[in-house]
Order: C-alpha cells, then sequence, then structure tokens
C-alpha cells in the first residue's frame, strides 16, 4: 500500500532536509519526521519523506534464521 | 471507442493498447491499402523493380534538452531506426518543425545543429524541410516530425510474422536509460542520475547483424514508447506464438532499477531510443551476439529468452525468484505512485 | 545496497520455499491475508505464489488507499479541479480511479482542468508558492504512513503563511479495515501486516487485534524475502496453534514506531467518526478529519464541495474481491469490460490493486 524504499543520506542540507542516494538516484528528502540522522545512515523513504532509520544490525539478524534451515 | 461522444485523451497516443484502438478504428479504415495493410512501423513498395521503404514519425517530449540528447537528435534517429528496424538501409531524410510562438531562436539553432550532425554522423542527409510558427499556447515549445526513404537490399526478408518455436529473444543493451534520463529532469521529478538516453542510429548495428547471420534474423523492432513490454507483446500477436524472457538475463542498469523502485515504474514499460530487439533462429544466435558486441550500440546485448508456442500470445517472465507470471502491455503512460 | 539485495536472492527466496514445503500439514489448507496491496504486488511480480505449496491459499486485502475510495470522493475531485483559478495536486495512483459516472481525474484534465502529478505533498506546498494568486488543492489519500507527509504540508503552510494551499482529505486508518475483516468471521488463518504502515503506527494497534480475534499476524517488509519468510512464520504459528504479532520486519520497525509522526497526525487530524470505503461500506473511526483549527486549509469546507452520487458499479465483486471472499477470475467483469485501461471497480485501477495484479501479471491462472 506504501510505496517506500531504503536510500541512503549523503548530506544534511538542513535541519529539515538531506540529499539522499537509491542506488545511484540521488533526490533531495525531508527528514523533518526523523531526529538525529547522520551521513551514512539508511531510511526508508515515503512520497518524498524519510520515516524510519534502517537498523543495519537488525536487517542482517534477519537473515540469520536462513542459516538453521536447509535446503 | 466511442466514436460519437468520445475524445482524444493523452492514453491514445501513448503507444499502447488504447494506440492501437484509435488506429483500428479510425485511421487504418480511412487509409486502408495494401502497404498500409504491412503493418510495420515502415512500408515496403516497389519503385522501378526496386524495393523502397518509407516512414514517418512525429516528436513531441518534454523537456525539449535531456542528458544525452534533445528532441532534434531523437527526430533523426528515430526515423532512421524505423527504416533500420526493416533491414533496409536509410538514405534521405525530412524535417518538418510545429514552433510556439516567442520560442527562444538560440533554443531552435541548438536543435537544428544537433539534428544536422545527428543526420551528417549517421550518413543519412535531411534533404527537406517545412516550417510553421502557430500562436503561443497552441504548442510546447516545438514539435518536430520526420520522414525518411530507404532501399531495402534484395534478400532482406524480415518481417513480425516470421518468429517460430524456438527462436531466440535478443535485446541489444540495457533498456529504459531514455525513459529515466527524460524523467530525470522533467520538471517536478527533481532527482538526478548518471543515467543518460540511449537515443542512436542503429542502422549499421542491423547492417552488420544481418550480414553475421545472412538470413536468420527473423525480424527486429526498436522498443521506444511502450518500452520492451510493448514490442514483445506487439511481435508475439503478429507472430502467432509465445514467449519465455527469463528476468534475469533482461540487461537493466543498476541505476534504472533504483528509478523505477521509488517511482513505482516497472522497466519494461520504460521507453529505449538506440535498442532493438531481434527475433533469430537459435544455430546462429552465438554468431549473431558475437557481432553485436563488437558494435558499440550491441556491447551489452544479451539473449532474453525464446518463443514458445501459446495460443494466447502471452509473454511469460520466468522472475528472478523462480516464479512466472505475464508481461502485459503499458495501458497508459506509467506514473509516478506512492502506494 | 547491501542491505537490500540479500533480500531479493534467488537462493534464499528456494530456502524458504524448501522450507515451506516440509513443514506445512499436507492435510491442512492455510488462508493467509496480504492486507497491504504492496505485498499483493510483491506476490504478484515476483510470482512467489508459484513457489508456496498449494495449500497455501493467498488472500489479497484491501489495503489499497487508492481501490477503497468511493466514487462520490473523485466526484468531488474533479469538481474541486474544475473550480476556477485552481491547480489540482494528487498522486498517480489516484488519476484513472473512476467516479460512479466512469469519469476520473484525466477526463478533467481533458476537460481544461490544471492537474499535476506529484511525488509528494511538498512538491504541493512548493507549486502553491510560485502561484500565489492561484488555489492549489492536493488530494490527500493514504493511510498511517501517508498521513504524516500531509500533517507536515500544513503544518508548514501556517507557519510560512501560505495561505492558497488546501487539501482534499482521504486519509484513512488501516487497522479500522482490518477490525472489519477480522469482525466478518471471513475464513482466515493468519495475517501479513503492513510494513509500513507500522513504521509509524509502531506494533500496538496491530497487537490489540492480535489479542482481540487470536489470529497470528506477521509484521513483514516489501522484499519477497520478507515476503516468503512472513509466509513461514504463520505457518509455524499455524502449526503450533499460536496467534501472536510477530515482527519480521525489525530493521524498519520498531515497537512504538515513529512517535514524531504520530505527534503531528495528532496535533493536526483526529479520528473522523465515520467513513465510506468503497468495497467494505461505512466504517466506524476509520478516517482521520482535520482539526477544526486547521479548517481553513479543508477544500470541501471551504468550497462546499458536496458528494453526490456513490453508487459502485453493478455486478462489479470489488467489494468481495477486497475482502478476500471471491477472486478476480469469480467476477463476471474482470478483463472483459472491466480492464486496466478502462477500470470498472477500484481493484483494477492502482497496480497494486487485486484485479490490476492479477491481469497484469497472472492473467494465465
Amino acid at each position: 500500500m506504501c510505496l517506500a524504499v531504503p536510500a541512503k543520506i549523503i548530506s544534511c542540507l538542513s535541519e529539515e532536509k538531506a540529499m539522499v542516494d537509491m542506488g545511484g538516484i540521488q533526490k533531495e528528502i525531508s527528514i523533518k519526521l526523523l531526529d538525529n540522522l547522520k551521513i551514512g545512515d539508511y531510511v526508508l523513504v515515503h512520497a518524498g519523506f524519510a520515516l524510519t532509520k534502517i537498523n543495519e544490525k537488525e536487517a542482517l539478524e534477519t537473515l540469520k534464521i536462513l542459516g538453521d534451515l536447509s535446503i | 471507442m466511442d466514436l460519437v461522444n468520445g475524445k482524444v485523451e493523452l492514453v491514445h497516443g501513448s503507444g499502447g493498447r488504447a494506440m492501437a484502438e484509435l488506429l483500428q478504428e479510425i485511421f487504418f479504415p480511412a487509409f486502408d491499402n495494401e502497404y498500409l495493410r504491412q503493418g510495420n512501423d515502415q512500408a515496403l513498395f516497389p519503385v522501378s523493380g526496386k524495393r523502397m521503404v518509407m516512414t514517418t514519425d512525429s516528436h513531441v517530449i518534454s523537456p525539449l534538452f535531456f542528458p544525452g540528447g534533445d528532441i532534434g537528435k531523437l527526430a533523426v534517429n528515430g526515423t532512421i531506426n524505423d527504416i533500420a528496424m526493416g533491414g533496409a538501409v536509410p538514405l534521405y531524410l525530412s524535417a518538418g518543425f510545429i514552433i510556439e510562438e516567442g520560442f527562444p531562436l538560440a533554443d531552435l539553432q541548438k536543435i537544428a545543429i544537433s539534428m544536422g550532425e545527428t543526420a551528417k554522423n549517421a550518413g543519412v542527409p535531411i534533404v527537406t524541410g517545412d516550417t510553421k510558427v502557430v500562436e503561443k499556447g497552441k504548442a510546447d515549445g516545438v514539435f518536430i516530425n520526420t520522414a525518411g526513404v530507404g532501399m531495402l537490399p534484395d534478400g532482406i526478408e524480415l518481417s513480425g510474422n516470421k518468429p517460430r518455436k524456438g527462436d531466440l529473444v535478443i535485446v541489444s543493451g540495457n533498456i529504459g536509460d531514455h525513459g529515466i534520463a527524460v524523467l530525470s529532469c522533467r520538471k517536478g521529478m527533481d532527482f538526478s542520475t548518471n543515467v543518460i538516453s540511449d537515443t542512436a542510429p542503429l542502422h549499421q548495428l542491423v547492417r552488420a547483424m544481418i550480414a553475421a547471420v545472412p538470413g536468420k534474423i527473423k525480424c527486429l523492432r526498436d522498443p521506444t514508447r511502450g518500452g520492451l513490454a510493448a514490442v514483445l507483446n506487439e511481435l508475439a500477436l503478429q507472430a502467432k506464438v509465445g514467449m519465455m524472457i527469463k528476468e534475469k538475463n533482461v540487461p537493466i542498469l543498476p541505476e534504472v532499477k533504483a528509478a523505477c523502485d521509488f517511482l513505482g515504474f516497472d522497466p519494461l514499460n520504460l521507453a529505449n531510443e538506440g535498442k532493438l530487439v531481434a527475433i533469430c533462429s537459435p544455430e546462429s544466435s552465438d554468431t549473431l551476439i558475437r557481432a553485436m558486441h563488437h558494435n558499440p550500440l550491441g556491447r551489452q546485448a544479451a539473449i532474453i529468452g525464446e518463443i514458445i508456442d501459446d495460443e494466447n500470445n502471452l509473454v511469460h517472465l520466468e522472475t528472478i525468484a523462480g516464479g512466472v507470471r505475464i508481461i502485459d502491455w503499458l495501458y497508459g503512460d506509467q506514473l509516478p505512485r506512492i502506494c | 545496497m547491501k542491505i537490500v539485495e540479500p533480500y531479493q536472492n534467488a537462493e534464499k527466496i528456494k530456502i524458504i520455499a524448501n522450507t515451506l514445503k516440509k513443514e506445512v500439514n499436507k492435510k491442512q489448507i492455510y488462508r493467509f491475508m496480504d492486507f497491504c496491496g504492496g505485498h499483493t504486488y510483491v506476490l504478484a511480480k515476483n510470482a512467489l505464489e508459484d513457489l508456496i505449496p498449494e495449500n497455501i491459499n493467498m488472500i489479497h486485502g484491501p489495503g489499497c488507499p487508492v481501490c477503497i475510495l468511493p466514487p462520490a470522493r473523485i466526484s468531488i475531485a474533479i469538481k474541486a479541479s474544475l473550480l476556477p483559478n485552481t491547480i489540482f495536486c494528487s498522486y498517480g495512483d489516484v488519476m484513472r480511479v473512476p467516479d460512479a459516472s466512469q469519469k476520473n481525474l484525466f477526463f478533467a484534465k481533458a476537460m481544461g482542468a490544471d492537474i499535476r502529478v506529484v511525488y509528494s505533498v511538498l512538491d504541493a506546498l512548493n507549486i502553491a508558492k510560485a502561484n500565489p494568486h492561484k488555489k492549489i488543492i492536493f488530494m490527500a489519500i493514504g493511510f498511517e504512513t501517508t498521513i504524516p507527509t500531509t500533517a507536515i504540508a500544513i503544518s508548514e503552510a501556517k507557519k510560512q503563511n501560505i495561505n492558497n494551499f488546501f487539501i482534499l482529505n482521504n486519509h484513512v486508518i488501516t487497522t479500522a479495515a482490518m477490525n472489519e475483516i477480522l469482525s466478518q468471521k471471513i475464513p482466515l488463518d493468519g495475517i501479513v501486516a503492513p510494513g509500513h504502515v507500522c513504521m509509524v503506527t509502531g506494533l500496538i494497534p496491530f497487537n490489540d487485534l492480535v489479542k482481540k480475534y487470536k489470529k497470528p499476524m506477521v509484521v513483514t517488509g516489501f522484499e519477497p524475502l520478507d515476503m516468503m519468510m512472513a509466509i513461514l512464520m504463520l505457518v509455524r504459528q499455524v502449526n503450533k496453534q499460536t496467534a501472536l504479532l510477530e515482527n519480521q520486519y525489525k530493521r524498519a520497525i520498531s515497537f512504538e514506531g515513529n512517535l514524531k509522526a504520530q505527534a503531528i497526525v495528532n496535533e493536526i487530524f483526529s479520528e473522523k467518526k465515520d467513513f465510506n470505503w468503497r468495497g467494505l461500506g461505512i466504517l466506524p473511526k476509520s478516517a482521520f478529519a482535520l482539526n477544526h483549527a486547521y479548517d481553513m486549509y479543508n477544500a470541501e469546507k471551504k468550497w462546499e464541495l458536496s458528494e453526490t452520487n456513490n453508487e459502485e458499479p453493478k455486478l462489479c465483486e470489488c467489494h468481495n474481491i477486497i475482502k478476500g471472499l471471491k477472486k478476480p477470475s469469480d467476477c463476471p467483469l474482470f478483463g472483459k469490460v472491466c480492464r486496466p485501461e478502462n477500470p470498472i471497480g477500484a481493484c483494477m485501477v492502482s497496480g497494486e490493486g487485486t484485479c490490476a495484479a492479477y491481469y497484469k501479471y497472472r492473467r494465465i491462472k
């Protein structure tokens, strides 16, 4: 229902705006809905807004379940 | 189609099914003749014992200048490619301009120079033209129509009804570059990328391909408006076959894929202006791919699938995940979506 | 992107597919609803249903904020777009949604309305700034994920004194619809819950539903591997006869959600008495209304745009399809009169509408 794509913060333009990279596409987005973002953070972007910070540790953790499964 | 009360909508010009309906119901009956009935991007007719092809194409694009090209370059290459897809050698072009009052002369000159250079480099001169100016607001900057003629060498017979089961489907390079390059500088989109339009004349590539595997190429198409999805579906219908395409073999730049992800687009529906699709007998495909890789415009050429039997003439896609779905036509321009 | 690619990896997807095959109880039918249109799209686009055992039935729910817009809301949008001196801004999703007389915003455009497709509500706000002598009406649609973005735009309009920006509000609440589905006793064994809604709301509203209806639920992401993992987690819950809320999408979702987003929404909007959902009917507390302090941004109040004909097309099975009671192929209109270029029901309009996804990707089945 709600298209949101992962993006990496490449520069913070102000308190409200940041430039992100989405797999080779750069776009200015609003960061008004998140606090404490820094360059290098991954966020999910929906309709021009960063809505959540992606937790890289959890991203790897979730994949661990696969290690317990055999083909 | 409601011919009594209906109105022309943008979707009628977007190269999808709505446009096909418009042609079937309005233009084909009104113009009907044996050459038009061939139903190809170019008409083939005899002139003094030789075979000549002719085509025409109007160009309307916003913005007029985009990374990798401009409306003029597009107009020249588009018509050269329509001739080349029939296997013919493009010879001469015409150019017609409809210009909006107030359009900057500097921009017009920039477009004209770009067209001249493109035509010269391709070896296909613009030999005649026409200019009209309309009141401000009656056009969007400039519209360009180009027409072209070419000769079809003896022995070359390409047609969309020739593909048969087992033939392979080849694409000459990364798809969707043009669509994303143009979108990236369209007002309101505001994203930046290194992707540039692939606009290029394909007649030299076609010549090299035909020379490499004489008689083995069944047909050629350029996946412009409507993208790869539209061309594959058109060919499946025309040849009364199905196709099985492998998603992992379709060459797409990661940036194009990323742009599609955030806009909610499908790269298979994006326009290309310097790519072709070839259907070829399986035994010659390796030779053909090698020949294409030798040409700068075919360096990323790849076999993306094969022709199969399918009474419904559907184009199937084996997804990267391993399932099978169909590739449908575009039914209008793609719109950025949030859900 | 290293945090995404593993979740698209075919080998990993195959591991889950094989595990599913081993772990399903062959005598049982598993009926899971992927509530969210985005999940329907992931299933269809990647053809994942080919990879899961046949006794797992995926039912595609009403989670598309475009599909559930009743026809009258589109009539109002058309009316608003044709007001004098107006620029009407909309997300691309809404452009082709038909009203009761099969008219849509493209029709309004052909009638002369100045309609701009925008990617973000902030684009609409910028259009308002650049055109101070025109009124800019923004078609605000979306679930909890999108509502904060509209809220930000309104708070900015107020802060910056932008007086020519208005919204046509159609913001709706996911959990209200999920509550409706679960209360109807539709046979369901588990729910794939909408990950991107949860990144704003957090898990509490969904956990409440799990407790109330005792159905297994997994909040999940939108890559193919996410979806396969969620199905496996649901199968395991069913096999163990548990009914828990599990979070497969921990990389994006925290328990409490985005508090800042929740706060701005609560400042600008409050729950509305009810809203008429296409297909589901009138659901209590299922939408957001602008708080009175922000009435000046409400296009409907400003121009007294009233709802007209709200009749849904006859024969159209959308109302059963979005509840998962019927498949698109059960609808007499599907693929015949109702096609993406001529959508009759709303499920055909959006790319992630159940019917559109079926038509586009799975017409053979």
